[in-house]
């Protein structure tokens, strides 16, 4: 039998808790080592209430229909005759459910509506939680917990518990924000977008029921995108769009349209199909007779408060898609981003993401069951009526309550080798086109990691997300290879900080898995240009790898054609006075012997003047380089074993490597120094600028006079070129940002201790904090200066760099520019430095304009900035309310 | 924040024996802690390896390897400290339980390093966990060390006693019972894994093994 290196001892042994592990504990430990989601399964607590909120919680967890029904009638029973004891545990659970499990929103709303039938105080109590749930959402601009109440509402309103009309006067209420005068662009953007997201759920009880007000309702919302689309193209909004979106250049596989605009469109689309969404389940439209001898209540008004651009998505969110529009057969794509499902589909996923961001088992786990929260069909070869579990909510008198069904069976019959459907099955019995789920997840992880300017989380979560969902549902990696191999072709029409993120994803996703990959079907990439972003694709993803495991171990995964993108030797130091020749030979072996022998500085000192001496003749500048060299090298030499070794020997000696770096050019000097020495070891090398900046030995605009020498052109294309400048530049922002927090403090001490207690500072502390505050004043606008500086010599560096080039390229006859691959990527990376750090552009725009722009200055340099001010403007926009 | 699911950073219930402090002053430390001890390291993972996979939650402070109390090499488990507490709990979201090395690593919130941790603490010099391991680990030196020492004793014996077999016997010709089915033996595949391993480790060669392993001289030595 053959196991796969995942299944070998290894993973048995990761169980093992080896922190505890002691012979005899063993095996306990190993039950407690297993995974958080499986022992909070295994609940402890069987209070009462534990056993209810749970009851609420799995209600709907992969039940078909069928077992829905039976189910939300059970737990209906039971929440009629155990809510007068546990009231606030109840409404609290609910709020918990539909804050939390966005994906069965239908569920609840149906239970309430069955409940509300017999207990309309029941069903009050409920609408008067969700109502302060809202408002309290509303305050804290937490708009996408907005979302699910009014998506709880909807459904709400399916079960008859609010009437059409009030749903419709909850929306009104939201909507009148676009009737604030200037409304701003942000603001508009997201109360429609929530609108719009949680109308499909409901539109069709609302038009049958309202249909004049739910016209008035979209009319209005139509004017206002008649009044966007013009206050956009003012303020050269297609700018923005076009600078977020992850493919760039001409023959773009689809258009990269502004998510929110195709939203309205599918909205609309929705809307002359008679509101019809075959993909929701709708249990509530099964008691519908009984239902409708409900009471309905009320809710008061809801108020949207002002909030900050930094609680609203400012920028434009472009369409990202991996699948679909491609000319391969054996990829079905039978829907189209028309469609409202698509977007209900994405959304929900989306929302799964987010919400689960701290579990990622849990979030695999609700992803992989999403079939069961839609209708039967919504997506290829699965099928939820059938059953497969035998298992029910048991009701409460029956001690357990585990309806957990099995699922082994369930991810077997839900594997690969079942999903060579034919291409006509994809349209079930019901009319729904079926989405394949595993594309949907891929393209929604990938839109994630490739958002612009910035992910919403660290990019490692999206690569850990991933991979688990890979371990546990093996059907993906299918997909997940096409995708792979989809993305691999489009590299060339990829922004370059996609590309970038591509690879580094890569690297990191085959550590999880062996190193194993199939490299010979790139083996035509051999043949391009060194520099093409696919060849430089596959050397990054390699070098990366290197790190996370080593040398020889890479090398023996990949085929002989590719040792030509592979280095030709191990990461390694360049010691120059190694070499017995060297004149400094004999003053380099002594002086390490003094490092390693930890040696007082003075007697380094010493030593560094015996140095000084033996060159009588050298001019002082030349012997200070001298000096200077020998001991980095040394200092780097003695450090090369491992990080900590380094990071031990700068601290030892921070105070001559202080004295060396007095001014710029030494600086410069040492910053090429290091560069020199590590030059086979681009790890150590990123590590050690790092943390020579931390110690204060070499400063940010000597990094960065380095990057942009000509030796380092032939670099260009080359990851830690650019995670070096980045890594920079963020040291530099970042201080400021501490500076920043550090000023607040001094400013409110009170807010630190938290308690509004009596001020009892004297007046005699206040004094010191005067004092202190002007420390702190003097302090930040020092690093606001260096952030100023440093990001001023970046974009001076680039615009040189690029005009250079242009200027070779004319006198060569080169036309386009873009066509040079070394053109491309320093342009692309320029791109994404300005997108990066606009916000700290922006401060200092105009100063900017006047040192970096000349009169001949070539257009698509001139853009680059010009972005940098749409972005600007985008944030500031506001749209004149003409469409009330 | 979530009121459903556990988040995945939260400290485990581990408490270093050593710890000098209150279970009260345990839970203040691990709230801001920043520190976060890493352990199923394979001995052979570097500094650097480390760095590269856990940079990637924050920007690293150091990073303290474990090492074997009388080797003073890697015994599969470090700390590794950030700046920031975040930092550290992204690191419990993010990296606990993927790969390094090729090895599902684990990671804890730690109360903070303190001189003198950085050593195992089993009688054999490494981590106590291989001291009794039961299971062969190419990564952490073989055999856990109990069970290296019976291997090894198996070993000799089979050498010292063993006779070779000159004459291959022919059997029984005939076999008088119920059933007449030859059943197999079972060869199972822990067998071939063990054969695989020689049961003795000196035969498996890591490129990255570092020579000289740890064996018995400590007696003093009580476990945690």
């Amino acid at each position: 039998m053959e196991r796969s290196p995942d299944e070998t001892g290894g993973s048995r042994r990761n169980d093992n808790d080896e922190r505890r592990g002691n012979g005899g504990r063993d095996r306990k430990q190993r039950e407690r080592g297993r995974s958080y989601s499986e022992s909070q399964d295994q609940v402890t607590d069987d209070s009462p209430e534990k056993k209810l909120s749970t009851l609420l919680i799995i209600l709907g967890d992969k039940m078909t229909p069928q077992e829905i029904h039976k189910n939300i009638e059970k737990i209906a029973d039971i929440v009629q005759t155990e809510y007068s004891k546990y009231e606030p545990l109840v409404l609290k659970t609910i709020k918990n459910c539909f804050m939390e499990l966005p994906m069965k929103t239908f569920i609840y709303g149906t239970l309430v509506g069955l409940v509300n039938v017999k207990r309309p105080d029941i069903g009050s109590a409920v609408v008067k939680m969700t109502a302060q749930t809202l408002q309290q959402c509303l305050n804290e601009g937490n708009w996408r917990g907005a979302k699910f109440t009014l998506k709880f509402f909807a459904e709400l309103t399916n079960a008859n518990v609010i009437l059409p009309r009030t749903m419709l006067d909850i929306y009104d209420d939201l909507l009148t924000t676009l009737d604030e005068p200037n409304v701003k662009l942000y603001r508009a953007d997201t109360i429609v977008y929530i609108v719009l997201s949680t109308l499909p759920f409901v539109a069709l009880q609302l038009r049958e029921r309202s249909p004049e007000m739910l016209d008035s309702i979209l009319s209005k919302i139509e004017r206002y995108f008649e009044s966007r689309e013009r206050a956009i193209a003012e303020i050269g909004g297609s700018v923005v769009l076009h600078s977020v979106t992850p493919y760039i250049g001409s023959n773009l596989p689809y258009d990269q349209s502004d998510t929110l605009d195709i939203l309205w469109s599918q909205i609309q689309s929705l809307r002359n199909k008679g509101w019809e969404c075959k993909i929701l389940l709708k249990p509530w439209s099964d008691y519908d007779s009984f239902l409708v001898t409900s009471d309905q209540h009320e809710v008061d008004k809801f108020i949207v408060k002002e909030h900050s651009h930094k609680l609203c998505n400012s920028l434009p969110v472009p369409l990202f898609r991996v699948f679909g529009d491609l000319e391969d057969e054996t990829i079905v794509d039978s829907y189209k981003t028309t469609d409202i499902s698509y977007f209900l589909i994405r959304d929900i996923i989306d929302d799964i993401i987010e919400i689960y961001e701290i579990n990622r088992k849990e979030c695999t786990k609700y992803l992989k069951d999403l079939p069961y929260n839609f209708a039967s069909g919504t997506f290829v070869e699965k099928d939820t009526t059938t059953s497969i579990t035998n298992s029910e909510v048991k009701v409460k008198d029956e001690p357990d309550i585990k309806i957990e069904p099995d699922m082994d069976t369930f991810s077997n019959n839900w594997g690969i080798d079942n999903s060579k459907e034919a291409n006509a099955s994809s349209i079930s019995n019901q009319g729904i086109v079926g989405f394949k789920l595993e594309q949907i997840i891929v393209e929604e992880i990938f839109s994630h990691i490739f958002r612009l300017p910035q992910p919403r989380f660290k990019p490692i979560f999206y690569h850990s997300l991933l991979t688990e969902i890979c371990k546990i549902c093996g059907w993906l990696s299918l997909y997940l290879g096409k995708a792979i191999g989809i993305l691999f072709d489009r590299l060339g029409i990829m922004d370059v900080e996609c590309c970038y993120r591509f690879w580094n994803w890569f690297a990191h996703h085959l550590s999880n898995f062996g190193f194993v990959w199939n490299w010979k079907d790139w083996e035509s990439t051999l043949q391009l240009d060194p520099m093409h972003p696919k060849v430089c694709f596959i050397r990054e993803t390699l070098e990366k790898t290197i790190r996370y495991s080593y040398y020889d171990r890479i090398r023996s995964t990949i085929p002989e054609e590719f040792l030509i993108l592979f280095p030709t030797a191990e990461p390694s130091t360049n010691f120059r006075y190694e070499d017995p020749d060297h004149r400094l030979n004999s003053f380099a072996t002594s002086l390490i012997s003094k490092l390693r022998n930890k040696s007082p500085n003075s007697e380094i000192q010493a030593h560094l003047e015996e140095v000084g001496k033996s060159f009588p003749d050298l001019p002082a500048k030349e012997k200070e380089q001298t000096i200077r060299d020998l001991f980095v090298q040394c200092v780097l030499m003695l450090g090369s074993k491992s990080f900590s070794h380094v990071l031990n020997v700068i601290e030892r000696y921070l105070l001559i490597l202080q004295s060396l770096n007095e001014t710029p050019e030494s600086r410069l000097h040492t910053v090429k120094i290091v560069a020199e020495f590590w030059v086979n070891n681009t790890q150590f090398l990123g590590i050690l600028l790092d943390k020579l900046l931390n110690y204060r030995v070499i400063d940010a605009i000597a990094v960065i006079s380095w990057l942009f020498s000509n030796e380092m052109e032939k670099d260009i294309a080359k990851s830690y070129v650019w995670e070096i400048m980045k890594n920079t530049i963020n040291k530099v922002i970042s201080r400021v940002k501490q500076v920043i927090s550090k000023r607040e403090m001094v400013l409110n001490p009170q807010s630190e201790i938290g308690g509004q207690g009596v001020d009892i500072t004297s007046e005699e502390d206040k004094k010191i904090n005067t004092q202190e505050l002007h420390t702190v004043e003097n302090t930040l606008n020092a690093v606001t200066r260096e952030q100023k500086e440093v990001l001023l010599k970046v974009a001076q560096m680039f615009v040189s760099l690029l005009d250079n080039r242009l200027k070779t390229y004319e006198s060569q006859g080169i036309t386009d520019a873009m066509s040079q691959l070394c053109f491309w990527w320093a342009y692309g990376f320029f791109k994404e430095i300005a997108r990066t750090y606009q916000p700290q552009i922006s401060t200092f725009l105009v100063t900017m304009e006047t040192i970096v722009i000349t009169p001949d200055l070539n257009q698509c340099i001139l853009n680059v900035i010009e972005m940098v001010k749409a972005f600007e403007q985008m944030k500031n926009a506001t749209i004149e309310n003409d469409f009330s | 924040m979530s009121n459903i699911v556990q988040p995945l950073c939260v400290p485990s219930s581990y408490k270093d024996q050593q710890y000098q402090g209150t279970s009260t002053d345990l839970a203040k430390d691990l709230s801001n802690s920043t520190t976060l001890y890493v352990g199923n390291l394979s001995f052979y993972t570097t500094e650097e390896q480390i760095y590269e996979l856990f940079s990637k939650a924050g920007e690293i402070k150091r990073i303290i390897m474990g090492l074997d109390k009388f080797q003073k090499t890697p015994c599969g488990f470090c700390f590794v400290e950030y700046y920031h507490h975040q930092d550290a709990l992204d690191c419990m979201k993010y990296v606990n339980s993927t790969k390094l090395d090729e090895r599902i690593i684990r990671t804890d919130l730690d109360p903070g390093y303190r001189e003198g941790r950085q050593f195992g603490r089993g009688r054999s010099g490494g981590q106590v966990r291989d001291e009794y391991r039961q299971d062969y680990d190419t990564g952490r030196g073989g055999w856990g060390h109990v069970r290296a020492r019976q291997e090894a004793e198996r070993a000799r014996r089979q050498k010292e006693e063993y006779e070779a077999i000159t004459t291959i016997p022919a059997g029984a010709g005939e076999y008088k019972g119920k059933s007449t089915i030859t059943k197999k033996h079972p060869r199972s595949e822990d067998d071939e894994d063990a054969e695989n391993y020689g049961g003795v480790q000196e035969k498996v060669k890591n490129p990255r093994f570092r020579e000289g392993r740890s064996d018995d001289e400590d007696e003093m030595q009580t476990g945690n």
